[in-house]
């Protein structure tokens, strides 16, 4: 009985603690501060940007010195979200961001700054005003991570990662499929009900995810030159362009250049999933070097690029690809005439990775000093094309460093690029908001949860792209398509070969 | 025999034991050297736990690394083999009580390290088969104490081990669990045994099974074995496999052993001449063992081979000579260093040829034909030569291979900071700072991040710097002499790339460029024409009558001249011309000479190939 008694004493006692504790926990606020007049030094750099509405907290290191950190986020309709740091890192609670957005699409959002120094005294900087878009970003990136190699390589996998979460999970991991590589994971109009991925090295081929159905496909045959290489989806979902290139690789010895990549030469073809077919046209297979096929969003239009036929003795320097593209008809299979939409000669650089937003108002694409393979090359640059004018413009938000690779997200509202802005080494995503009028907005990098991610992580974010759900096949489903029975695809019959110069086999005589 | 002069002897065997291991591991193998062949780096940061979290068996790993991290020094790495194997002994010790009687488990206690020291003393195998061993065993001995408890007890506790082990330290420690915790139900013989038996054996097939399904780190096979699958690379030994079976078989023979018989009868006899015989027995098969075990595990060679790199890396090419000599000079990576160490001694142009250099350039250069394990040796080629760009483009791709290696990350960010990269360099050097070996290095050349003055002042920097190439052109690693003269016209003051265009050029039977090149010797400040390039300036002026060559201020020593003209006496006039008869003589006199090398180990003259797996 007395055992009993002084348990509960103990109980009620604990309990009376908790409840002074609480009650006297001071919550973090400021009183007397020095304005320090200028915007805090914070990574990333997630001042002036506009933010999508669904996307995971923000969370930042402050650059800045100090021995305690205060933040308070807040907006017009929020109350404000307070943390305190002893170590710069602001990590942001999910829900009351989560909150915070949700009741303030199109408005601003406020970040105030605040540190204490050793003299103990607070100093606060200037507000960071961010702008929430009323438009959400596709919810999900798929990408590669690898290695910051050029040849080699040992460990790398397709993931996917949930723009509102932190969640990063893999889709398929090399150690399930003998180390291999993988790449030119793609989807069709952003849905991952329809993919297709390559698999390099034995198990050797293309993974095909159709509705459900998953095929391993051989995609060379004796009349291309390479199994098929850079890919994109038709709208429609039943065809898919692809390339076809003999890729050669050189390194330099000094500059800002690590490595230049050239195609000996590369030619296009389409892939017909219901006819297990290659076909292609003698006007996207020629001498010269057509490559990056990308479907515009109404399926009548392929837009590509095509450089001149390739000569050793010819300096790569001046390997400079024009922008073009030409009409098909998916029901017909009737090639129109390639148009010209931008030659190199006028822009005095090389286009490269052409890509029509979904609601078909706009083309991204890069321009770069010379080749396509844009992403060792730091002079690459973003530039956005108006459709309707076919008027250009070099993009504001570009760096110093490479900007390249990117997708639209399914709204044609935001896109995503890969930058090597941070160290000039590893490639990161960022997210930028594109209005009605065409303007883009500074770039967001994809939030991590510990804000001092980046600093450490070696991987490359690879070939990002977007995708509006999850990819819900497992690894286990595409290890198993990957041992499949491979199935070998067949090339047009009606494709008179003889007349075209690249699509047939390049003999080795000629490399 | 007296039983406590019995405890007496065992307990001096058994300190021996320990005592010979700990002189073993200290002077033979040396854990600085399983450290360097290894090279394991253990960062204390959240995201690097994690990332062996997910994967099942990682913590094993996580915990190996953790260890090993400490070899990097000998004795107290030393210290926790001699640490390790006492706690296995003792788990084995208390595990077979259970099973045999004292006599029999004081010989069989030590067999399982013997098996670990053989597997350790190849230098490439980490803790993991220990911490498996200990952790089978420590759980098995847990469930021992709880063997009496209701079957429902023990059901849950098994499934609760068997959950632990498969997602924390792989399948194969499920499975030495399993038998275990089997065999001792067998020997208990509890009520119900069998149906419990039959429970452990379905959660044994299952878990494993269930985890390969729903991880998509690893495939179903991987998550059961583990350690014990193949891959490109790695290859596990009968050792480890020994190693594993010990316990189950060991135990289950002795079962069976231990029915009356003869065996058994000899060990319970109690006549006295038996009792000695026994004990004599029992005393000397441990130390037996060990001398087998020691006799055929430590292996020189393969020691020299990690000596090699080892004291390379550490500059010491002394002891680089020293170990090299040791070893076949067939392999290629021998010949490499070894004429590397030759170049930094100031001894490659006079002494090439004392050595057997079978690979041709080959042997000097490995660009042409290369695979995994030689990836770093190419960076530090052009790293010596001030190639900075090549050199790291080589660590990068060592990266894919050799993840979080400090060795690679050491180059990848020295050689950033050297070409000012240094964004690229402190992040490397931020991961480094991590490990708590490798932060005092990296600690260093983080002050250096933006300040130049630091910069300056560090003479291997500014070194580099100044042999980096000024022109942009294209590496060519198919042919090397391409980069070491685009280097040499960049900076003439490159002494190895000129050393090395010559060695090349020699190994290549190309003379002509040896000549060509002979105005980089006063460039160079050569008090005189090296030995090898006076004989093939002697052989070019026999080939080129008549051709004049520009030689001044040096002239060729009389010496060599003479050696010439003893060679060609011996050839040609002694015999007639046979390159076949003249050899042994030859070989005698001549055989550190560029003639020999051409007449008799070229490649090029003996038709030699490279077999080895290389990239395309």
């Amino acid at each position: 009985m007395i055992k009993i008694k002084y348990l509960i004493a103990v109980l009620v006692f604990l309990i009376l603690i908790i409840f002074l504790f609480i009650g006297f926990y001071k919550k973090p606020g400021i009183g007397k501060y020095i304005d320090n007049k200028r915007t805090p030094d914070i990574f990333p750099d997630y001042t002036s940007v506009v933010i999508p509405p669904n996307i995971a907290p923000l969370n930042f290191s402050v650059e800045d010195k100090g021995k305690k950190y205060y933040v308070t986020i807040y907006s017009d309709n929020s109350r404000g979200i307070k943390i305190l740091s002893k170590s710069g890192k602001i990590v942001i609670p999910k829900r009351k961001w989560k909150k915070l957005l949700d009741s303030n699409r199109g408005k601003s959002v406020y970040i105030d700054v605040y540190t204490k120094n050793t003299a103990n005294k607070w100093g606060k900087f200037s507000t960071i005003i961010n702008k929430i878009a009323a438009d959400e970003i596709d919810s999900y990136v798929a990408f590669r991570l690898i290695n910051p190699a050029y040849i080699l390589w040992e460990k790398m996998g397709i993931y996917q990662r949930d723009i509102e979460s932190y969640s990063m999970k893999p889709v398929l991991l090399n150690r399930t499929t003998e180390k291999n590589c993988m790449n030119c994971h793609t989807f069709c109009s952003n849905s991952p009900d329809k993919m297709i991925l390559h698999l390099r090295s034995k198990p050797s081929g293309t993974i095909l995810y159709n509705n459900g159905t998953l095929q391993m496909l051989n995609t060379g045959t004796q009349f291309t030159m390479s199994s098929c290489v850079y890919p994109s989806w038709h709208p429609h979902g039943d065809i898919i362009a692809f390339s076809v290139n003999k890729i050669k690789q050189k390194f330099h010895s000094s500059g800002n250049k690590s490595q230049t990549v050239i195609d000996r030469a590369s030619d296009l073809v389409l892939y017909d999933i219901k006819k297990n077919m290659i076909t292609t046209s003698p006007k996207v297979s020629t001498g010269r070097l057509e490559n990056l096929p990308n479907w515009s969003p109404d399926g009548k239009y392929l837009y590509f690029i095509s450089g001149p036929k390739y000569d050793e003795n010819v300096p790569d320097t001046l390997i400079r690809y024009d922008l073009m593209r030409i009409s098909y008809d998916i029901n017909t299979n009737e090639w129109g005439e390639v148009d010209t939409v931008l030659l190199s000669e006028d822009t005095g650089k090389s286009i490269t990775f052409p890509e029509v937003s979904p609601d078909g108002k706009y083309l991204l694409f890069c321009m770069t000093d010379y080749g396509y393979f844009s992403i060792y090359s730091p002079s690459s640059d973003l530039y956005l094309m108006d459709l309707k004018s076919f008027e250009y413009k070099k993009l504001d938000i570009n760096s110093e460093y490479v900007e390249s690779f990117h997708s639209w997200s399914s709204n044609s509202r935001w896109f995503l690029f890969s930058s090597k802005r941070i160290d000039g080494l590893n490639s990161r995503i960022y997210f930028s908001y594109i209005d009605e009028e065409g303007n883009v907005y500074k770039p967001v990098l994809l939030p991590q949860r510990d804000p001092t991610f980046y600093s450490t992580f070696i991987y490359n974010f690879n070939r990002p792209v977007f995708i509006k759900e999850k990819v819900r096949l497992s690894s286990r489903e595409l290890t198993k398509a990957a041992y499949s029975t491979i199935q070998n695809v067949n090339f047009d019959p009606e494709v008179d070969i003889d007349a075209l110069s690249g699509v047939t086999r390049i003999k080795k005589e000629n490399q | 025999m007296n039983y406590s002069i019995k405890k007496v002897l065992n307990l001096s065997i058994f300190y021996v034991i320990i005592i010979s291991l700990f002189v073993y591991f200290w002077k033979w193998i040396d854990p600085a050297l399983i450290d360097f062949k290894q090279q394991p780096v253990f960062l204390f940061d959240f995201k690097f736990l994690k990332d062996y979290l997910v994967l099942p068996g990682g913590l094993a790993e996580y915990l190996s690394l953790f260890i090993s991290q400490f070899f990097h020094f000998t004795i107290p790495g030393t210290i926790i083999f001699i640490l390790v194997f006492y706690l296995i002994i003792l788990l084995t010790r208390k595990l077979l009580s259970i099973f045999f009687l004292a006599d029999y488990v004081f010989v069989l206690q030590f067999l399982p390290v013997f098996f670990l020291i053989h597997l350790h003393s190849q230098y490439s195998y980490t803790l993991k088969p220990d911490i498996i061993v200990i952790i089978s065993v420590s759980l098995s001995l847990v469930y021992n104490y709880f063997i009496s408890k209701r079957n429902l007890f023990k059901i849950s506790l098994f499934i609760a081990c068997a959950a632990f082990l498969v997602l924390l330290f792989g399948g194969i420690s499920l499975i030495i669990f399993s038998l275990l915790v089997i065999l001792l139900e067998i020997k208990k013989k509890n009520k119900e045994f069998i149906p419990v038996i039959i429970t452990y054996v379905v959660i044994v097939f299952l878990f494993p099974l269930l985890v390969g399904l729903y991880t998509p780190y690893m495939n179903t096979e991987k998550v059961f074995f583990d350690i014990l699958i193949s891959e490109k690379d790695y290859s596990p030994g009968v050792t480890l496999y020994a190693l594993f079976l010990f316990y189950p078989v060991i135990i289950l023979s002795g079962v069976i052993l231990f029915r009356k018989g003869p065996v058994s009868s000899l060990i319970t006899d109690t006549n006295r001449g038996k009792m000695l015989i026994t004990g004599i027995i029992q005393t000397a098969t441990p130390i037996l063992f060990l001398l087998i075990t020691l006799k055929f595990s430590y292996n020189k060679y393969d020691k020299a081979l990690i000596e090699l790199v080892y004291y390379a890396e550490k500059e010491d090419w002394q002891a680089v000579l020293k170990a090299g000599e040791m070893l076949p000079p067939e392999n290629r990576f021998v010949l490499f260093q070894l004429n590397r160490a030759l170049y930094h001694s100031d001894r490659l142009m006079d002494d090439l040829f004392n050595y057997n250099q079978l690979w041709g350039q080959d042997g000097l250069i490995l660009t042409r034909y290369y695979n995994s394990k030689i990836l770093m040796p190419i960076s530090d080629y052009y790293f010596d030569l001030g190639y900075i760009k090549e050199s790291r483009h080589w660590a990068y791709e060592a990266l894919t291979k050799y993840e979080l290696e400090p060795i690679v990350l050491k180059r990848i960010a020295l050689s950033n900071l050297i070409l000012g990269e240094y964004k690229i360099s402190k992040k490397f050097l931020t991961i480094l700072s991590k490990s708590v070996i490798h932060k005092k290095w990296a600690n260093k050349y983080l002050n250096y991040i933006n300040n130049e003055e630091l910069i300056e002042s560090d003479p291997v920097i500014q070194e580099k710097r100044d042999l980096m190439p000024k022109h942009d052109y294209y590496a060519n690693n198919n042919e090397p002499e391409v980069n070491l003269v685009n280097l040499l016209e960049d900076n003439p003051k490159n002494k190895m790339a000129f050393e090395y265009l010559i060695a090349n050029s020699l190994l290549r039977h190309d003379i002509g460029n040896v000549i060509r090149n002979l105005h980089y010797l006063s460039e160079l400040n050569y008090p005189e024409i090296p030995k090898h390039i006076e004989e093939a300036i002697l052989l070019y002026i026999i080939f080129q009558k008549g051709e004049d060559i520009q030689l001044k201020p040096y002239q060729i020593s009389n010496m060599t001249t003479e050696r010439f003209r003893r060679y060609n006496n011996i050839l040609y006039n002694k015999h007639k011309n046979n390159l076949r008869a003249a050899r042994y003589d030859l070989s005698k006199y001549f055989g550190n000479t560029f003639w020999y090398y051409l007449h008799y180990v070229s490649p090029i003259t003996t038709k030699r190939e490279i077999k080895e797996r290389s990239y395309e």
